[in-house]
């Protein structure tokens, strides 16, 4: 099974602002996402608002309750949850505690010396 | 289109664009502060900057004197509209191959609608990846993309996305990704419009969006509710190509002269090759113009124009000469030093030139200047020039 992970990034540039207020976050996945209709890439950024007010179709982040891991899942039509990319979809033991829903993915491509990657 | 359909618009931009070509032709160019633009000593201004010599507080627009006292390692290089437009033409043809959807809105910036060519190119966000990358790999310059369900969240995420990023706003998450942004970010809201809004403790567009109706109605007029509209991320307008876009008014070049002048060879000279890059303008986007306005600045920033209408419209270098030769005679009736002159065509019209029968020349000289577009346009705009006005390229 595809090994994900998110953690909690700042972005530089005029994106910071989305995160200047409380309520909004950026995180960065890491690791070997699974290929699915999301298309998650390692280093995908994502932009998460505050809140548990989803509707079909959104992807939201939730707690696992194991610490402080946090997981992808996407909303269903009938509001149950699948996980996406590689994380696991909640289950009775960890059932979906929704932190906020992803309004946006951002790429970069910028290599360490600040020039940009092919 | 139907509403119903889920739209994709990607709002693309060519990261310091001009820079950027600069450094396709010269590679040591790389990671130095870079500017485009005139010498000091000619009143030059940036015309763009890289990310280096941004670091150091230069901007577009900025005078080059003060950008050099600023950065003084800081490289200067004179650049070629000509070129620009070529690399232009190159990345705008490959995006082409994704959509025929193109508005070109500058020559470094694009709205796309790629909505209904998922099942060509995937999800919009790796079409913009492979847009991306295939510039990248093929013409060596960075883009940087917005994609969401319209023009306006598009243009905000890709200056987010800035530089060399990709920024996928989810559809139906507008709202929500503007909310906590400053309202200085919608484009359209200036300094006097945010200032008043924060009069009112209207700083984020969350707040802007929750505002009651009535009270922007009466604030703002009729731009408020419409404000409002946008700060909840609604926009309805359409990608329009160029074959749908109403046509422009008109097209005008100017220069400002190093020192003030009043020498009449080197004011018709400069005037005849601005006539002659707008009268080329004409010509590429197949358009025919009816009126010519001449326009000086004296030194003591006195700005007068006068126009000519002809019968028959034309895109014709010499045929407008003939009318503005005269103008600058009368306008330089003031006996001022001047400091800029400016040509603008305007009423214009979609169009091909059409000669007199009774005047083959005029057919002949027309001929000769598409050949002279044709070759310009392959090798540059200063590979062949006029020889009665060659002596015009060490002036400024």
């Amino acid at each position: 099974m595809a090994v994900v992970t998110l953690e909690s990034i700042s972005v530089g540039g005029k994106a910071a602002q989305f995160a200047d207020r409380p309520g909004t976050f950026f995180l960065v996945l890491r690791g070997d996402p699974a290929e699915d209709a999301e298309g998650l890439q390692a280093g995908d950024v994502f932009a998460v608002s505050e809140g548990v007010d989803v509707e079909a179709g959104d992807l939201v982040v939730w707690w696992t309750g194991v610490e402080r891991t946090l997981a992808l899942a996407r909303v269903q039509a009938d509001l149950s949850f699948t996980g996406v990319g590689g994380f696991p979809p909640p289950s009775d033991e960890q059932p979906a505690r929704v932190r906020g829903v992803v309004v946006g993915r951002l790429r970069q491509f910028l290599q360490e010396d600040g020039a940009a990657e092919a | 289109m139907s509403a119903s359909r889920p739209r994709h618009v990607l709002h693309v931009d060519l990261d310091a664009f001009f820079v950027a070509v600069e450094r396709v032709i010269d590679p040591r160019l790389h990671g130095r502060p870079v500017v485009v633009g005139g010498p000091p000593e000619s009143r030059g201004v940036v015309a763009a900057a890289s990310y280096e010599a941004r670091a150091y507080g230069i901007h577009s627009a900025m005078p080059m004197g003060q950008a050099l006292r600023l950065c003084p390692d800081l490289v200067r290089v004179s650049g070629s509209r000509g070129m620009y437009s070529r690399a232009s033409k190159a990345v705008f043809s490959l995006l082409g191959e994704y959509t025929p959807m193109i508005e070109k809105v500058s020559v470094d910036e694009a709205y796309l609608d790629l909505s209904g060519t998922e099942h060509l190119f995937g999800h919009a966000l790796d079409a913009a990846d492979r847009m991306r990358r295939e510039v990248k790999e093929r013409l060596r310059l960075d883009l940087t993309v917005g994609v969401s369900a319209n023009r306006l969240v598009s243009k905000v995420a890709s200056a987010f996305a800035k530089p060399c990023g990709l920024f996928d706003v989810r559809p139906g998450q507008e709202p929500r990704f503007f909310a906590p942004l400053p309202v200085k970010v919608l484009p359209g809201i200036g300094p006097v419009t945010a200032t008043r809004l924060r009069d009112f403790h209207i700083d984020y567009l969350g707040v802007l969006a929750a505002t009651d109706r009535w009270f922007l109605e009466e604030t703002f007029g009729r731009y408020g509710p419409a404000m409002q509209q946008r700060a909840r991320g609604e926009d309805q307008t359409p990608v329009s190509p160029p074959w749908e876009r109403a046509l422009r008014k008109s097209i005008g070049h100017e220069r400002t002269f190093s020192e003030d002048t009043d020498d009449p060879r080197l004011l018709r000279g400069r005037l005849q090759k601005l006539l002659e890059q707008a009268c080329a303008r004409l010509r590429e986007e197949h358009l025919l113009a009816r009126t010519l306005t001449v326009k000086l600045r004296f030194a003591d920033f006195v700005t007068v124009n006068r126009d000519v209408t002809l019968a028959q419209p034309s895109d014709h270098d010499l045929e407008w000469w003939k009318e503005a030769e005269p103008l600058l005679e009368r306008l330089c009736a003031r006996r001022a030093l001047v400091r800029l002159v400016g040509v603008r065509l305007s009423g214009l019209q979609q169009g091909f030139w059409q000669g007199s029968l009774f005047d083959p020349e005029a057919a002949a000289a027309r001929d000769r200047l598409s050949v002279l577009d044709r070759l310009r346009g392959r090798y540059g705009e200063s590979s062949l020039q006029s020889g009665d006005r060659l002596w015009l390229r060490g002036q400024s």
